[in-house]
């Protein structure tokens, strides 16, 4: 019997990155305004004698098999996936679909996140349900969900009312028997929320910081730099660089704890989406 | 020999700390609706910062303050081996208002020998202008006998600010305009992400404009960095630093701090424009100009 490894990858929040979150600014032509922007870079090659962490990528484009294949080959582990898409009112991401069945393919582990849409007609839990209803459409099981809970300025400048979205998600997650990760840093979780701390402990955390974009802003690939906020006093994920270029696609690096890592194909043949990261798998 | 170490850096700290009594941020109320209950908010408690040991030339300390001080905290920062102070000169609250207990500050960290540098933690969501705030936080120090060189502008905390960059940048630059018709060598108190964030990543700024960026895994003692410019990385129109925070809310002298490095330069640059130094004339005659700001980065 192969022993069966679940690489448990929650695609924990979207990576903050403000500068392709954000809704560019409006810039009135008049004005000598010019804003810089991020251009990807190749990322460092992952290392081969990994002692305790696993690398992921966090993706938000429509990535094709042999894409993933080379991510697979690079010695990346998981893929997170964005999902929900905060545009407008924002929507299901009908391009995950794609990605994740390649990735499925590609002999990856899935996780997908969300970038909710805070100011939308739409209620948290509603911006959940299509998540749920698009994948599961498309016969990809869905066990997990990370919020992206980041770039402040995406948010109202309300608290109350951010975390009655952020919990309207989260409660119809765990109706729904997922998992549920949050995607932030100690500071996004202090603006936003003004640094709620009692969200459960049953909510994951997926981390970032970097110095900046780019291959020259990274921070070491290992937890020692989180310090406990909100209600967490561990991380499961950490994002450590942004935006830079990995077979040919711009993503995000990410590293979880390797710890019981498991085939990312399950031997059912379903695609499963999320549950793989340590302690989300709920048994 | 006059007391050319006015260095005055104002930290604006990151209004993220969820005590900064002076943010004008919502924060959850007894008597509001909501539908969570009992919503729990973290609390820092400010613990004693470690000690000053340096061993590097190269770097003074400072730290940052925005709340009123006594002559003997001021004494004990330096005793503590503090070099300056970064006192706020201009509060957010309400409309944003002159902070007339910097006045005192000032004077105190004078009587101390500290360094003196200014900051303002402007308030953008107000009905008056950029420009309006800048005059307040000069004329207010003016009428007081504190002539100002320098002044450093927070732009931290997206949520205290507007939505739109291009709103943010118009309200920056009417301060910086001021300022610099004042003469005052201007600096900008943020961080990569507060920038992006709030201005969109503004890279047309002047070159002449200072930074002190900040970076903490958290508040307290644990949440330091280095207290190094190690981590710094070039962003918008900043191509170096000139301070930078490495911790916050912590306790020094018993006073609620942030703390902070910067180079020790040559500072000449300042001083040699400046004709309002203290002679010893000035003092015993007891007719002296407090004289803040003006020596980092140059």
């Amino acid at each position: 019997m192969a022993h069966k490894s679940i690489v448990i990858f929650s695609v924990l929040a979207v990576l903050c990155h403000s500068a392709s979150v954000k809704v560019p600014p409006i810039v009135d032509s008049s004005l000598p305004v010019k804003f810089s922007e991020v251009i990807a870079e190749p990322a460092p090659n992952v290392p081969s004698n990994l002692a305790s962490y696993a690398y992921a990528l966090d993706i938000y484009v429509q990535t094709t098999l042999s894409q993933l294949q080379c991510i697979k080959q690079a010695g990346y582990c998981a893929v997170f996936v964005r999902a929900y898409n905060p545009a407008g009112q924002g929507s299901f991401d009908t391009s995950s679909c794609v990605t994740i069945q390649n990735a499925y393919k590609a002999g990856l582990g899935i996780e997908i996140y969300m970038t909710p849409q805070p100011v939308s007609n739409k209620q948290g839990y509603q911006q959940l349900d299509e998540i749920i209803q698009g994948l599961t459409a498309r016969a990809i099981t869905v066990r997990a969900i990370w919020i992206q809970v980041t770039s402040p300025t995406n948010w109202p400048n309300n608290a109350n009312s951010n975390i009655n979205f952020i919990n309207s998600i989260v409660s119809r997650a765990r109706q729904s028997g997922l998992t549920v990760g949050i995607y932030t840093s100690y500071y996004d979780w202090n603006q936003i929320t003004t640094g709620w701390s009692n969200i459960g402990n049953d909510v994951l955390l997926w981390y970032w910081n970097v110095y900046s974009g780019g291959v020259t802003g990274e921070t070491p690939a290992n937890f020692n730099d989180f310090r406990k906020f909100g209600c967490w006093t561990a991380p499961s994920v950490k994002q450590f660089a942004q935006d830079e270029t990995v077979c040919g696609i711009t993503v995000n690096r990410d590293v979880y704890l390797a710890g019981n890592v498991l085939k990312a194909v399950e031997e059912d043949g379903k695609i499963y989406a999320g549950g793989f990261v340590q302690g989300s798998l709920k048994i | 020999m006059l007391k050319l170490a006015f260095v005055t850096f104002l930290f604006a700290l990151a209004s993220a700390r969820p005590q900064d009594v002076d943010s004008n941020r919502v924060v959850a109320l007894p008597q509001d609706n909501f539908e969570v209950t009992d919503i729990g908010f973290e609390k820092i408690k400010a613990e004693p910062a470690p000690e000053v040991v340096n061993n590097d030339a190269s770097y003074a300390y400072a730290v940052d303050i925005s709340v009123p001080t006594t002559v003997s905290q001021m004494n004990c920062l330096k005793t503590s081996r503090y070099a300056a102070v970064f006192i706020r000169g201009f509060t957010p609250f309400g409309s944003g208002a002159f902070d007339t207990t910097s006045v005192t500050s000032i004077r105190n960290a004078y009587s101390a020998g500290l360094g003196i540098e200014v900051y303002m933690t402007p308030q953008p969501l107000s009905s008056l202008q950029g420009y309006q705030q800048l005059d307040a936080l000069y004329n207010g120090l003016n009428g007081n006998g504190i002539t100002i060189r320098s002044v450093w502008i927070q732009v931290t905390s997206p949520a205290n600010w507007q939505k739109s960059a291009t709103t943010n940048v118009n309200f920056l630059n009417s301060i910086i305009s001021r300022a610099k018709q004042y003469g005052l060598t201007v600096g900008i108190y943020t961080n990569q992400y507060d920038w992006s964030q709030i201005t969109g990543n503004w890279a047309t700024l002047s070159s002449d404009v200072l930074l002190w960026y900040w970076h903490v895994l958290g508040g307290g003692v644990t949440g330091e960095t280095p207290a190094t410019f190690d981590d710094f990385r070039a962003f918008g129109s900043f191509k170096k630093a000139s301070v930078k925070q490495f911790a916050q809310v912590e306790s020094v002298c018993s006073l609620t701090v942030n703390r902070d490095v910067y180079v020790v330069g040559i500072p000449a640059a300042a001083s040699s424009k400046n004709t309002d130094f203290f002679t010893q004339e000035d003092i015993s005659s007891n007719n002296k100009k407090i004289v803040v700001g003006g020596v980092i980065g140059v």
